[in-house]
C-alpha cells in the first residue's frame, strides 16, 4: 500500500497547495486593487473581465 | 462566474474529491492481478484527462479564437494562460502518480517509453508557453505570439493519445473503453473511476475561476501602477503649472504608453564655435 499512500498524498498535496496558493494570490491582488482606489474588474460580479464581442 | 458560484463550485469539487479517496482507498475491491496497488487507478487516468483534453484542449481553443479575428479579445488569451498554468499542474501530477505506479510494476521509476516521453515533452513545452507569457511586451503582440505557442505545444496532445496504439509501448493502452467504447472495469470499480473524472474536473473548473480572476486582476494592477508611475514622472519633469505631458510622450488608450512622438532638435543659438 505503500506506493499508493504516496500517490494519493503527492497528489492532494500538491493540488491542495497549488489552490491555497491561488486563494491567496487572487486575496492579495484584490487587496491591491482596492488600496489603489478602484474597484477590482467585476468584483461584485461577474469574474470574466471582458466577454468576447 | 460571480464569486459564490466560484465557492459553490469549490465545494461541489472538496466533496467529490473526498468521495473519490474515500471510495478508492477504502470501498473497491483489491484488483485480481495488481492487488492494491489497482487504486491509482482512480487518480492517474483522471489527472492525464484533466491536463491533456480538458486544460489543454482549452487552452488551444482559446488561442485559435483569439487568432481568429472575429473573436479576437484578451479574454480569449487570459482563459488560455490560466488554463494553461492548470493544466501543467495536472501534467506533473500525471508523470508523478504514473511513476509511483511504474515502480512496483515495471520495476523502474521512468522509462524512455513513448507514452511517458511524450508526455514529458508537452509538460515541457506548456512550460515554455508560461516563461513566454513572462517576457515583457506589449498585451496585443504577448497575447498574439502565446497563441500560437500554444497551438504548436498542443500538437503532441495527440501523439499523447495515440503514442500506445502507433508504437510498441510499456504502458498499457486504452484503460477505461476498450476500441468498441465498451467499459473494461465493472462495478464498484467503474463508478468511483467515473467520480474520479467528475472531481478532477470540477476541480480544475474551480481552479480555472480563480486563476482567471488573478489574470483579470494582474493586469487591472499593472494597468494602475503604470498610471501612478507615469504620473510620478510627469509631476518631477514637468512644471506644475502647465500639467502637460513630457515633451517626447504621450499616453495613449487605457494608460498605455505610445511611442515617443519625435522631437525637433533645438534650434542653433548662434554660438561661435
Amino acid at each position: 500500500m505503500k506506493y499508493v499512500d504516496a500517490g494519493y498524498a503527492i497528489a492532494l498535496g500538491v493540488l491542495g497547495a497549488y489552490a491555497v496558493s491561488l486563494m491567496v494570490r487572487r486575496h492579495r491582488l484584490e487587496r491591491a486593487v482596492t488600496l489603489m482606489g478602484r474597484p477590482g474588474p467585476g468584483a461584485d460580479g461577474p469574474t470574466d473581465g471582458g466577454v468576447p464581442r | 462566474m460571480t464569486r459564490t458560484a466560484t465557492r459553490w463550485l469549490g465545494a461541489a469539487a472538496l466533496v467529490a474529491t473526498a468521495a473519490t479517496v474515500w471510495l478508492g482507498l477504502w470501498v473497491t475491491p483489491p484488483d485480481r492481478v495488481q492487488g492494491d496497488l489497482a487504486r491509482l487507478v482512480y487518480l492517474h487516468p483522471a489527472l492525464a484527462w484533466v491536463s491533456l483534453y480538458l486544460a489543454f484542449g482549452l487552452a488551444a481553443l482559446s488561442s485559435l479564437l483569439y487568432l481568429w479575428r472575429r473573436t479576437r479579445s484578451l479574454f480569449w488569451d487570459r482563459l488560455a494562460a490560466s488554463s494553461v498554468e492548470v493544466g501543467v499542474v495536472f501534467t506533473a501530477l500525471t508523470l508523478v502518480t504514473g511513476s509511483i505506479w511504474g515502480r512496483p510494476t515495471w520495476g523502474v521509476w521512468w522509462t524512455w517509453d513513448a507514452r511517458l516521453t511524450s508526455t514529458a515533452l508537452l509538460l515541457v513545452l506548456f512550460l515554455g508557453y508560461l516563461a513566454l507569457r513572462r517576457v515583457p511586451a506589449d498585451p496585443a503582440v504577448r497575447a498574439r505570439r502565446c497563441a500560437v505557442a500554444a497551438l504548436v505545444a498542443f500538437v503532441d496532445v495527440p501523439i499523447v493519445h495515440f503514442s500506445v496504439v502507433w508504437w510498441q509501448t510499456l504502458h498499457q493502452g486504452a484503460t477505461v473503453l476498450d476500441p468498441g467504447l465498451k467499459l473494461k472495469i465493472h462495478g464498484s470499480m467503474a463508478w468511483t473511476l467515473l467520480l474520479g473524472f467528475v472531481a478532477f474536473t470540477l476541480v480544475f473548473a474551480w481552479m480555472l475561476a480563480v486563476r482567471y480572476r488573478i489574470e483579470v486582476l494582474s493586469d487591472a494592477v499593472g494597468d494602475q501602477e503604470l498610471d501612478v508611475s507615469l504620473e510620478e514622472r510627469w509631476a518631477e519633469a514637468d512644471p506644475p503649472a502647465t500639467g502637460a505631458a513630457p515633451v517626447g510622450h504621450q499616453l495613449g488608450h487605457e494608460g498605455v504608453l505610445s511611442p515617443p512622438v519625435p522631437v525637433a532638435p533645438p534650434e542653433p543659438t548662434g554660438t561661435p564655435r
